[in-house]
């Protein structure tokens, strides 16, 4: 006799897939840039291929939020505004360094570039907020607090670790920014988490 | 009988965090003691410089526990808010920060000042509350 109500084996979403290799990209970029390890034109073939990983991994993981049930107006909203601030953010910092170089040190230039190259990040605080404001599926809002609040507690944890060992000497010094992808990385990895315990 | 904001869980909540905040500063100052003083061997180190971090990590369970322990819905909410909006100033200010620093327009500044910032939000988060909801966030 068959057995009823076994749960499908566990198969990894492809979004994790285009996750691992966005992050993978974006890590090298960081490093890149950090030690100048790639020489002309891989260096900007490397700015290229993050952008370019960026757009399946926005779809796939629209596709899988339309496979996991229906999405929301204020889910398909944010995905998109979302994406929208990735890429600007991406381009941005891409741009941005190369442009700096022909600025004049501390001009007033060089410091609407490096508000300009903020904006996206915060732009993308402001899209979830507002999502969060819009959601009217009382699951999903949770899901997203829930997943929110576990980026946080990573960023403070790890930002704790790494600026108490830097300070110390013991490891090198990171742009004041990286605690936003650590932050997108912790909120993937606690909704993705969150979803599948839910099941 | 007036209501007192200090109900079992918000008293555990505060007990807690001042343990946490407790051993985070005396994490600091050990560690700094202990590595620029002493000059401990480097797995010592590593192994002292942990602690403030771990400090902060129970810090953070405890406010997911009191979250979960709220019963009210109203103050959960108010909790969970003001939370998202220390988040949301941490993450900005880090994002400002970094693209100044990049750019050689502000100083380099220790990670863990984002956790300063974070106390400054959570702050912020309250006083929005108290403007908004008319309410601090004490627990029901």
């Amino acid at each position: 006799m068959p057995v009823t109500g076994a749960s499908p084996p566990f198969r990894a979403p492809r979004s994790w897939l285009w996750t691992i290799a966005f992050v993978a990209a974006m890590a090298a970029m960081v490093l890149d840039a950090r030690l100048g390890l790639l020489a002309s034109p891989w260096h900007s073939l490397l700015k290229v291929l993050v952008l370019v990983l960026g757009i399946p991994l926005m779809v796939s993981v629209h596709r899988q939020s339309e496979e996991e049930g229906p999405v929301s107006p204020a889910l398909t909203a944010y995905n998109l505004r979302m994406g929208a601030a990735f890429a600007a953010c991406i381009m941005i910092l891409s741009i941005a360094p190369g442009v700096a170089q022909r600025l004049p040190p501390g001009s007033a230039a060089l410091w609407l570039l490096a508000l300009a190259a903020a904006a996206p990040l915060c732009w993308g605080i402001w899209v979830t907020v507002r999502y969060l404001a819009q959601e009217s599926d009382e699951y999903l809002r949770h899901l997203t607090v829930m997943s929110t609040l576990a980026g946080l507690a990573v960023v403070l944890v790890a930002t704790t670790l790494w600026g108490f060992l830097d300070d110390l000497g013991m490891v090198p010094e990171a742009w004041a920014w990286w605690p936003l992808p650590v932050f997108a990385v912790g909120m993937t990895v606690a909704r993705a988490w969150l979803k599948a315990r839910s099941r | 009988m007036a209501p007192t904001p200090w109900t079992p869980v918000r008293r555990r909540y505060l007990v807690r965090t001042l343990a946490a905040t407790m051993v985070y500063v005396a994490g600091v100052v050990g560690a700094r003691y202990l590595i620029s003083t002493v000059g401990v061997s480097q797995p010592v180190a590593v192994a002292v410089a942990l602690v403030p971090g771990l400090a902060m990590a129970a810090m953070f369970i405890n406010t997911i526990s009191m979250i979960g322990a709220t019963k009210d819905e109203f103050m959960r909410m108010l909790a969970v808010r003001q939370q998202l909006i220390a988040a949301g100033i941490a993450l900005a200010g880090a994002s400002v920060w970094g693209s100044l620093e990049m750019f050689g327009l502000a100083p380099h500044v220790d990670a863990f000042y984002i956790v300063v910032l974070w106390a400054v939000g959570l702050f912020a988060g309250q006083l929005a509350n108290r403007v908004t909801h008319g309410v601090w966030g004490q627990c029901p």
